[in-house]
């Protein structure tokens, strides 16, 4: 995914510790959505990295990761544009962390519970696709 | 006496008369014979005891016949040849010859060879006148002792010599009788002597044999009267000569028995004569007094010269001393008196017994005293007495009860405290049977054990309770006695009731120790089952853990089917590589399960188990939550050992969710778990290192402690190291424990294999 950010496209950074699920989840993502700039990352830090590069409109992102976790990496990309859309990916329901997050009032749009569902995931990609200003004229289809 | 002695020669004498008379009344008869044949005479008077008798001269030769054969001695006539012509029967007696054997036998026949010369002299001599000559004849053998008188016989035409034997043989015996007889009568003179010198308390012995003596001297009397009776008194005397003799010895016995005795005893003996003197004394005496008595000793002075007091301690006078008093036929009979003796110097206490001596008669002869020194025995009778009274006063100021009986069960003696026990004064006991006095201790153990000790002589101790009227528990000791019993008791009624309060509140304590031992059981197992339903739970978070992932996986799986058919991308292909991917997570999720299932299946017996196998398991289980950490294996060794290996497990387990928890609570920068597998001497080793930084050294001491937990109450029950310690060390005979090494904590298990 290492092209030019284009001004128009849309970006999406997907972050997900795990691999294989990462790369399952992209090749999800880029057959239902084509036009997206699509941005992936395995921990925390390297996410934040990608993110001041890329600046995407939406942030996919697990909680518990090794390096930085989930509800760190929020916090500091929210810093830097604070009106990113932000869905969570989360397999631990219980998380102490997802707790905090949500005391922290992170404006977080979905909030996903792994297994995650197609219709749950692309519902909310829609609806941050749709919140974020337009910027070229050609919609998704 | 000695005047009897006189006339034994006489009685001799008088035979010899006899016999001189009876030969001048046959001298004269021959005289009156010879006058009559040569008619010198016509008549003769004889003098009989009916009166005078006139024989005339022609009843001469019958008459001369007659005396011839009535006459007591034996007469014959022999010829100058010495033939017999003529022999009474007498004779024929004197020679055992019948009387036609001896007419014309020559008169030597009958004489013993030795005799034949006097014989023969005295035939000769008898021719020139009578003669009388002593010769033996013989008779059937036998000497015959004869006084033999020879006178010429001149008759008409033929010499004769006429011969009148007497036989001496009776007369010599009863010569020998008096010979014997006299002999007999100096022993007996001699033993009179004896006699006289032994001991005047001997004097009835003496009589006795006096009496003997007279009656033999009585019985020579009548001897002298007849030869056959002499003989027969001989033989009696000789008996009672014997009789003297056994009665001399026994006296002489007794005599050295009584003087044995009195030398020997320890008591004094003294006699005192009428005239108040001691003239014996034993050694006893002597010694104790230091007297002489070679000489006679006045009692009176004897005793004026010492202290002398009466029993009472009064002084006593010397004229009343019991030697004296006896003298006038009192008879004193133990008497106490008290003396400074000279021979001790020390004041003795003695007992004095005197009687008066009497005589056959009946007299005052004396007195004799025995004296015994009783000191000693006064003595030891205070000594008793005073320890009679001091275990009298002992026992009544015993606190235990003491009580003796006699062996028909009366109570001898009771002391205070046993009559406080049985609430009676000891008069009311004293005397009674314990049977009729406590009638219900007969079949009560008291009774029971008393009868025993009593009849198998034995000590007994017990304790038993005796019922109304006293109510109370005794502890008893009795102890079987030569007089019968005596017991020992105290009261131990409160001892016995607190004894009882005692074991109702040791069986209450023991009830109490129980139940909350019961409690404390059933709050163990609780803690333990809290203990293993949280290890469940958090097993079952990890279940949860390890599956969402797959899940998630395999959700997102099994929708990109049906994305990629709406899509239009579907394809055989496809469809085949997303069945046999779902299908590889279902699997691995199936192991997973399986895994768990094993971790948490109860292990009842030890089996033989792979230790690297065991930790590969609990790695497994902890592989999600260890992402981020640097987890290295180590096997130095491949160590089997034996035990319970998903409890092994638990425990590594237990250990590296500790280390990870550290690591991750303490933000560890670049977080590492080395687990070590090694074997050593048979002894298998795990370590578990990390660089967490350590445990603080004020806590490391308590981490095994059951409830100890340094992490919040949410995530930690305190009991993960407590149940490792006790399944390594107690189910699996191990060891666990802890140091801090370098930059972290290591945990060491160690089990023998």
């Amino acid at each position: 995914m290492k092209k030019a950010p284009d001004p128009t496209q849309i970006s999406l950074l997907l972050v997900e510790d795990e691999v294989t699920a990462l790369e399952l989840l992209a090749k999800i993502v880029l057959k239902k959505f084509p036009g997206v700039a699509l941005y992936t990352a395995t921990n925390g830090r390297a996410a934040l990295e990608l993110f001041k590069a890329s600046m995407s409109d939406i942030v996919i992102t697990d909680i518990n990761m090794p390096e930085m976790n989930g509800v760190q990496l929020i916090a500091e990309i929210r810093a830097i544009k604070p009106d990113v859309q932000i869905i969570v990916l989360t397999g631990d329901t219980e998380n102490a962390l997802l707790e905090a997050s949500i005391g922290n009032d992170f404006e977080i749009a979905h909030y996903i519970v792994k297994p995650v569902s197609f219709e749950l995931l692309f519902g909310g990609i829609e609806e941050c696709l749709g919140k974020t200003a337009p910027k070229n004229p050609k919609p998704f289809s | 006496m000695g005047a009897k002695t006189n006339e034994d020669p006489r009685t001799k004498s008088a035979l010899l008369e006899e016999i001189e008379r009876l030969n001048s009344r046959l001298d004269e008869a021959e005289q009156t014979l010879d006058a009559i044949r040569s008619g010198e005479v016509d008549a003769l008077v004889v003098t009989c005891p009916h009166g005078d008798r006139v024989f005339s001269l022609t009843g001469a030769e019958r008459t001369y016949r007659l005396i011839v054969e009535t006459m007591n001695e034996a007469a014959l006539t022999v010829s100058l040849d010495e033939t017999i012509l003529f022999c009474n029967q007498r004779f024929c007696g004197l020679v055992m010859t019948r009387m036609a054997d001896i007419i014309g036998q020559k008169l030597t026949t009958f004489v013993a060879p030795a005799q034949h010369h006097p014989l023969r002299m005295l035939l000769a001599d008898a021719q020139a006148g009578p003669v009388q000559r002593r010769l033996t004849f013989q008779a059937d053998g036998a000497p015959v002792s004869v006084q033999l008188a020879a006178s010429l016989l001149v008759a008409d035409t033929q010499t004769s010599i006429c011969l009148v034997a007497s036989d001496l043989t009776e007369l010599e015996a009863q010569a020998s009788s008096i010979r014997v007889l006299h002999e007999q009568q100096q022993a007996l003179e001699e033993s009179r002597a004896e006699l006289q010198a032994a001991n005047t308390s001997l004097r009835d012995s003496r009589r006795s044999a006096l009496n003997v003596a007279e009656d033999a001297l009585a019985a020579r009397r009548q001897a002298e009267e007849t030869s056959a009776e002499l003989l027969r008194e001989v033989t009696e005397r000789q008996r009672a000569e014997e009789e003297v003799q056994r009665l001399l010895t026994a006296v002489q016995e007794e005599k050295d028995r009584l003087s044995c005795l009195l030398n020997s005893i320890s008591d004094e003996v003294w006699f005192a004569d009428t005239n108040g003197k001691f003239t014996l004394a034993n050694p006893s005496a002597v010694r104790e007094f230091i007297v002489d008595l070679t000489g006679p000793v006045d009692v009176e002075k004897l005793a004026e010269s010492m202290e002398v007091y009466r029993g009472d301690g009064s002084l006593r006078p010397a004229n009343d001393s019991p030697p004296l008093r006896a003298l006038t036929g009192e008879v004193i009979r133990g008497e106490d008196e008290i003396i400074r003796t000279p021979g001790t110097g020390q004041l003795r206490h003695r007992q004095v017994s005197s009687a008066p001596v009497h005589d056959a008669k009946g007299h005052i002869i004396g007195s004799v005293s025995v004296v015994r020194d009783i000191t000693e025995h006064k003595k030891a009778e205070e000594l008793l007495r005073a320890a009679h009274e001091r275990i009298n006063a002992i026992l009544e100021q015993m606190n235990d009860g003491f009580a003796a009986f006699d062996r028909d069960w009366r109570y001898t003696y009771i002391n205070a405290a046993a009559a406080k026990a049985f609430q009676m004064a000891p008069e009311q006991l004293l005397g009674k049977s314990i049977w009729e006095l406590w009638p219900q201790a007969h079949d009560l153990p008291l009774g029971e054990n008393f009868r025993r000790s009593f009849d198998e002589n034995v000590p007994i101790q017990f304790e038993c309770y005796y019922p109304a009227p006293l109510k109370r528990w005794f502890e008893c000791r009795c102890h079987p006695t030569p007089e019968g019993l005596v017991t020992f008791f105290s009261d131990i009624t409160e001892r016995k009731h607190a004894e009882e309060a005692l074991k109702e509140t040791n069986q209450e304590l023991e009830t109490r120790v129980a139940q909350r031992t019961a409690e404390l059981r059933e709050k163990d197992q609780m803690l333990l089952m809290q203990s293993r339903q949280a290890a469940m739970g958090e097993m079952i978070g990890n279940i949860a853990h390890q599956w969402r992932q797959p899940l998630n996986l395999l959700g997102l799986t099994v929708q990109q089917l049906q994305l990629f058919y709406d899509v239009g991308d579907f394809d055989r292909t496809f469809l085949v590589e997303n069945v046999e991917k779902s299908m590889e997570i279902i699997h691995h999720m199936s192991r997973t399960i399986d895994d768990f299932r094993n971790f948490f299946k109860p292990e009842k017996e030890k089996v033989e188990f792979n230790v690297q196998n065991s930790i590969a398991q609990s790695m497994s289980l902890l592989d999600s939550q260890t992402a981020h950490i640097s987890v290295e294996i180590i096997a130095k060794d491949d160590p089997v050992i034996w035990g319970y290996p998903n409890e092994f497990a638990q425990v590594v387990l237990n250990i590296l969710v500790n280390a990870k928890d550290a690591l991750t609570e303490r933000e560890i920068y670049n977080p590492e778990i080395t687990v070590t597998i090694s074997s050593e001497d048979s002894c298998a080793t795990v370590t578990v290192a990390d660089n967490a930084g350590g445990i603080p050294e004020e806590i490391i001491d308590k981490i095994f402690e059951p409830y100890f937990t340094t992490k919040g109450p949410q995530s930690g029950t305190g009991l993960g190291l407590f149940l490792s310690k006790v399944i390594i060390e107690k189910n699996m005979g191990g060891r666990l424990s802890v140091r801090n090494k370098g930059n972290g904590a290591e945990f060491r298990i160690e089990v023998f294999q």
